[in-house]
């Protein structure tokens, strides 16, 4: 039965200037953190969480539920601008937010994002609330051998649709999944790949190497050319109201993108990255016009910014109900629910409906309050795409190395940065797209420990990804999308005989 | 084979032998622990060798092989391809210039750490490699420096790392 009682008290508690204040706080904290390339939900969180200690456990919620809803729009922001995304889970929008803001159409893609990214979020949180009496069940449909599959769908689905040669596409998503199981193989409980260095023990980190593959080899190529970020016009050519209409205009996009956010969050351990790039996979497997991808399509934009959003209620379905973090951010969140005193798990529910109903209605209010700050200030935001280059370029990189170092306070992570810098730049100038990398990279461990995991729960039978039916559904569109191309190209060259 | 396709194929040999490299040591893990980077190994290098004799001695093996879901006619020259643009812009720097900045830089963080690196990093780069005059490159230098000391320092609370000179401890690789 629905808790009316509860949703009433959690709206009184809203209403205060506490809540409100507190919010906006929130939201103000996880937009600057999203913006700045390194800092991400997580360490905003992490930051917070001391200086959550003398609230009341309820506005405390208010707050890391706002930052929670407020970052990815902040990533989103110099995803677009300066190509770097500022939250892991904005990688996917840089392929085409950026090339937007080179078209001089910054502040359409920014309202593009800020539009996406509140409806999205306000489908996750009705799918929450409608998902309530029902989440055990859509937790438990997917086990390792649907998401080992659902990742290789991925995967093929982006090499495919690629823009550069495919052979290319698939050599960088395979070295993509080698340098994510570089380290500690929590499987085998053994070191793989690291040749004796400390370092790499955790494997490569996620954050110095993408502000190195995305950030500093942009700024490489964009110094190399000199000019402006946007150099095929002399003004914004886009509008704000554009954005908004864009939005709408691709229905369909929308729905798909924030259903499958949505429902990626709630598996637990895939995150926000994994999210974005399967919505926008399957955004440019079902367009009429995949060739636009990557080059400044807006359906490139709302599918993954509609995702990453939807998915922060997905990801709190398992969180709330039994305590299994979805994303990095929802884990940190839980840690903070202990902080607080309040026991994360099936009880969780029943005992604190007053801490689920304030971390709903935060995220909420959050989402509108930044979709409402991003639409604001997208005309303004998109001024820094004109400005010329030769000064962005030592700033951003100064950026990229603090960024970098910030997270862990490790050297070693801003000379990531500066080597996968170089090869981000080889990548992008011989023609391995970049895109196929991250993909691989992203996916590869969850990849492997689905794959060992399905294969002992099956009692070693490697026939179990071929047995139950959501996993063999998804290996067989895998096919489909393999087969696709070649059928294609052979009816295509039918029709040219004709 | 004009530069281009040297440095390509060159790009690419470098990929096949660190997919090489992983298969190599994969061999020094127990069978399950290798399995997984095994079948994703073997293709990729599979997949790289091809492109590089593709790049080397048939470019139309290549364009054979190349089939993608948008492979419907059209133009490769539509394919926005920024690194090979040779654009006549003013105010470019070159591969090797900015190489040796970037990692000047970071040789710079790491002997007298990241605060006074970075300072001198954004000035230096402003005035070398731009021409930008004083006032507005020391503007910028302090802008700079001003955000990262309370964004890392003050707010984040993190201990910025001082370089080896000044007592900085390096963490071991």
């Amino acid at each position: 039965m629905f808790d009316w009682v509860g949703l009433t008290e959690g709206i009184s508690t809203l209403c205060s200037m506490d809540a409100i204040a507190v919010i906006l706080l929130g939201t103000t904290i996880g937009i600057v953190f999203g913006a700045l390339p390194g800092l991400s939900g997580c360490v905003a969180l992490a930051v917070m969480i001391p200086l959550s200690y003398g609230m009341k456990s309820t506005t405390a919620m208010f707050l890391f539920s706002s930052i929670i809803g407020s970052v990815v729009f902040g990533g989103s922001i110099s995803a677009i601008l300066i190509n770097t995304p500022g939250t892991p889970q904005n990688a996917a929008t840089c392929f085409d937010g950026f090339p937007l803001a080179q078209r001089g159409e910054g502040n359409k893609a920014l309202a593009m994002s800020a539009t996406a990214s509140g409806l999205g979020a306000f489908f996750g949180i009705i799918v929450l609330f409608a998902l309530m009496p029902v989440m055990r069940r859509v937790v438990l449909l997917f086990g390792p051998s649907e998401t080992l599959m659902l990742i290789l769908f991925g995967l093929i689905a982006v090499a495919f649709a690629s823009k550069e040669h495919i052979l290319k596409g698939l050599v960088a998503g395979g070295i993509g999944i080698l340098i994510s199981l570089l380290g500690y193989c929590g499987v085998f409980g053994c070191l793989r790949f690291t040749h004796g260095s400390e370092y790499l023990w955790d494997g490569i980190q996620l954050v110095p190497f993408f502000i190195g593959l995305f950030a500093l080899s942009e700024l490489m190529i964009m110094a190399t050319k000199g000019g402006k970020i946007a150099k095929k016009v002399t003004q914004p050519s886009g509008s704000v109201r554009d954005g908004i209409k864009e939005v709408f205009r691709h229905p369909v996009t929308f729905f798909r993108s924030s259903a499958l956010g949505t429902l990626i969050g709630i598996i637990p351990g895939i995150g926000g990255s994994v999210a974005t790039f399967v919505a926008y996979s399957v955004t440019v497997q079902s367009s009429d016009h995949p060739e636009t991808f990557g080059s400044g399509d807006v359906e490139g934009v709302i599918a993954p910014e509609a995702s990453n959003n939807a998915k922060d209620g997905g990801a709190m379905v398992p969180a709330l109900a039994f305590g299994i973090p979805g994303n990095p951010e929802t884990a940190v969140l839980l840690g903070a629910f202990i902080l607080h005193g309040i026991a994360p798990g099936p009880m969780l529910m029943r005992e604190h409906m007053d801490v689920v109903w304030a971390i709903l209605f935060g995220l909420l209010l959050s989402n509108i309050l930044t979709s409402t700050v991003g639409l604001m200030l997208a005309n303004q935001l998109v001024k820094l795409t004109f400005v010329n280059i030769r000064y962005i370029v030592p700033l951003v990189t100064v950026l990229c190395f603090v960024g970098a170092f910030s997270v862990r306070g490790n050297l070693w992570d801003v000379a990531l940065v500066v080597v996968a810098g170089f090869f981000g730049y080889g990548m992008k100038k011989f023609g391995f797209p970049v895109i196929c990398l991250v993909i691989g990279f992203v996916l590869g461990n969850l990849a492997e420990l689905s794959f060992h995991h399905a294969v002992m729960t099956a009692y070693g039978r490697y026939t179990v990804f071929f047995t139950r039916p959501i996993s063999l559904t998804i290996f067989i569109i895998v096919i489909i999308v393999l087969m696709l191309p070649f059928i294609m190209r052979h009816i295509s060259k039918g029709r040219s005989k004709i | 084979m004009n530069n281009m396709a040297k440095g390509s194929a060159i790009f690419t040999g470098l990929l096949a032998v660190l997919a090489l490299l992983f298969i190599i040591d994969c061999f020094d893990y127990e069978t399950k622990a290798r399995q997984v980077p095994l079948l994703v190994g073997i293709p990729t290098l599979f997949s790289a060798l091809i492109v590089l004799w593709g790049e080397i001695f048939s470019p139309k093996l290549l364009k054979r092989l190349d089939v993608t879901v948008f492979d419907l006619g059209i133009d490769d020259s539509d394919r926005d391809e920024p690194a090979r643009e040779t654009s006549k812009v003013a105010g470019r720097i070159g591969v090797l210039n900015l190489f040796v900045a970037v990692v000047g830089y970071f040789v710079l963080v790491y002997l007298v750490g990241l605060l006074i690196a970075s300072g001198i990093f954004v000035l230096l780069f402003l005035k070398v490699f731009n021409k930008t005059n004083w006032v507005l490159s020391i503007l910028l230098t302090a802008v700079t420096l001003g955000f990262i000391y309370s964004v890392i320092d003050v707010f984040m609370k993190v201990d910025m790392f001082k370089g080896i000179i000044f007592g900085g401890i390096v963490p071991s690789i």
